[in-house]
């Protein structure tokens, strides 16, 4: 579920005024050349599967090609996060209601037992690891702990992007790494003990 | 505001270093950002993408050097399949050329997908993102091009069409629409009896069986796939969702 108190610009997909009538071609190759990392890193990292980040992403411009007319320059990356928070929560719903179609990948706890720390080093283990360990935590906390840990923005940068108060920005980070430490003690853990024999 | 200490620059405990290492590399792969464009800027624009340059993206747009790499690595995968995709790449690539088939073919072409292709999961139902208002929807436009059975003024290669056929596949399996999706697939057999993505087909039909509720079927389905293509990079899918419905099943 995606926090609307994270909206910076609402996109709301039923709401004809605010889809433009033509989409710019100039606008949507610059968006493209300015974000598109950026995009696909924050997909990947809010828990969307690496195999179905480059059918999101195609949302996502789709998407914000067409409602981005009215929004600045300036505010272009904040209203493309918007979208891509609303994406990767319908990507994760998604993959909760049809499990067989969305692949074993999504459950990787029943394809291959949890790692020990020491299989952490190859980083293909860790990344599915971490992936199982982030996706505890609710999307707008998640959101959060990504931008700032991962992404290497400072929590000014964060409040700016959300338009929260950097009073919000911080007690939400706050409460993310908390959350992120319980998670990794819980799932060592488990892994310890999915080891013993 | 002061900001904490990043875990990543307080030795937060080997375990948590490795764990957020190993997300801090992760990026799209090669030529991901041109297909996206592509993909995208022909469903919004059609013939007037072309018109403004297509989907180039002035030092980023894309030149023969990544072709070749994208046609690289995919050889390994199978030379047939790099070969007929890189013929479709080209009718993606110039809209002017074929605009009907292009959004489908530009996010499906097996030699324009990633190494491991989102078979089904990922690209969720636009029309329910969108809402019904947009007009022009791309799915609408697929399912139009992969049901209309009379030849456009400029027809799409056979591999594009197979390629847009199976894409309303998926469209349907991500919709839960597992009837329509078996009865999409008994005709694109009838359409491609020799289609060059059999394989893909196959496994498009064990899923679609699966979440009608015929398992029995799937997993006998699943076992002759096994069997024809040991080797294939969907086996190890397919074993995956195997051993997923036995699990349930104990």
């Amino acid at each position: 579920m995606v926090n609307t108190a994270l909206a910076p610009t609402r996109v709301e997909p039923g709401d004809d005024a605010e889809v433009s009538s033509e989409v710019d071609a100039a606008r949507l190759r610059g968006l493209f050349a300015a974000h598109y990392q950026f995009i696909w890193r924050q997909l990947r990292r809010l828990g969307v599967p690496e195999h179905a980040v480059e059918d999101a992403s195609q949302e996502v411009f789709l998407i914000a090609a067409r409602k981005i007319g009215p929004v600045a320059k300036q505010r272009e990356r904040a209203f493309l996060f918007q979208v891509v928070l609303r994406v990767a929560s319908d990507s994760r719903r998604f993959s909760r209601r049809h499990p067989d179609v969305a692949g074993a990948q999504e459950f990787p706890d029943l394809v291959d037992p949890l790692p020990t720390p020491e299989e952490l080093i190859d980083l293909q283990v860790a990344r599915s690891a971490l992936d199982r360990i982030v996706a505890e935590l609710p999307l707008d906390v998640r959101a959060i702990f990504v931008l700032f840990e991962l992404e290497g923005m400072s929590g000014r940068e964060i409040a700016d992007l959300l338009e929260l108060s950097p009073g919000t920005v911080a007690s939400r980070l706050r409460r993310s790494r908390d959350m992120f430490e319980t998670a990794v003690r819980r799932y060592r853990t488990r892994a310890e003990r999915g080891r013993q024999p | 505001m002061s900001d904490p200490m990043r875990f990543s620059d307080q030795n937060a405990g080997d375990a948590v270093s490795l764990l957020l290492a190993s997300a801090r590399v992760d990026g799209p792969n090669e030529g991901a950002e041109q297909r996206v464009l592509a993909a995208v800027g022909t469903t919004l624009l059609g013939p007037a993408w072309a018109a403004t340059g297509g989907n180039a993206l002035g030092p980023l747009g894309s030149g023969v050097m990544k072709k070749l790499v994208v046609l690289g690595k995919w050889t390994a995968l199978g030379a047939t399949a790099a070969l007929g995709a890189l013929t479709a790449t080209s009718a993606v690539n110039r809209p002017s050329a074929s605009p009907s088939n292009a959004p489908a073919s530009a996010r499906s072409v097996p030699g324009l997908a990633p190494p491991e292709p989102a078979i089904v999961a990922g690209h969720a139902d636009l029309a329910r993102i969108v809402g019904g208002s947009v007009p022009g929807q791309p799915l609408e436009q697929r399912k139009k091009a992969a049901l209309n059975e009379a030849a456009p003024a400029s027809r799409p290669s056979r591999l594009a069409q197979e390629v847009t056929s199976l894409d309303v596949v998926r469209s349907e399996l991500r919709a839960n629409r597992a009837n329509n999706a078996l009865a999409l697939l008994a005709k694109h057999s009838r359409d491609f009896p020799n289609g060059r993505l059999a394989p893909e087909t196959d496994l498009l039909r064990i899923q679609a069986l699966m979440l009608s509720g015929d398992r029995v079927t799937a997993a006998r389905l699943a076992e002759q796939f096994l069997t024809r293509y040991p080797s294939s990079s969907y086996s190890t899918k397919i074993r995956e969702l195997m051993d997923m419905r036995e699990r349930r099943e104990q």
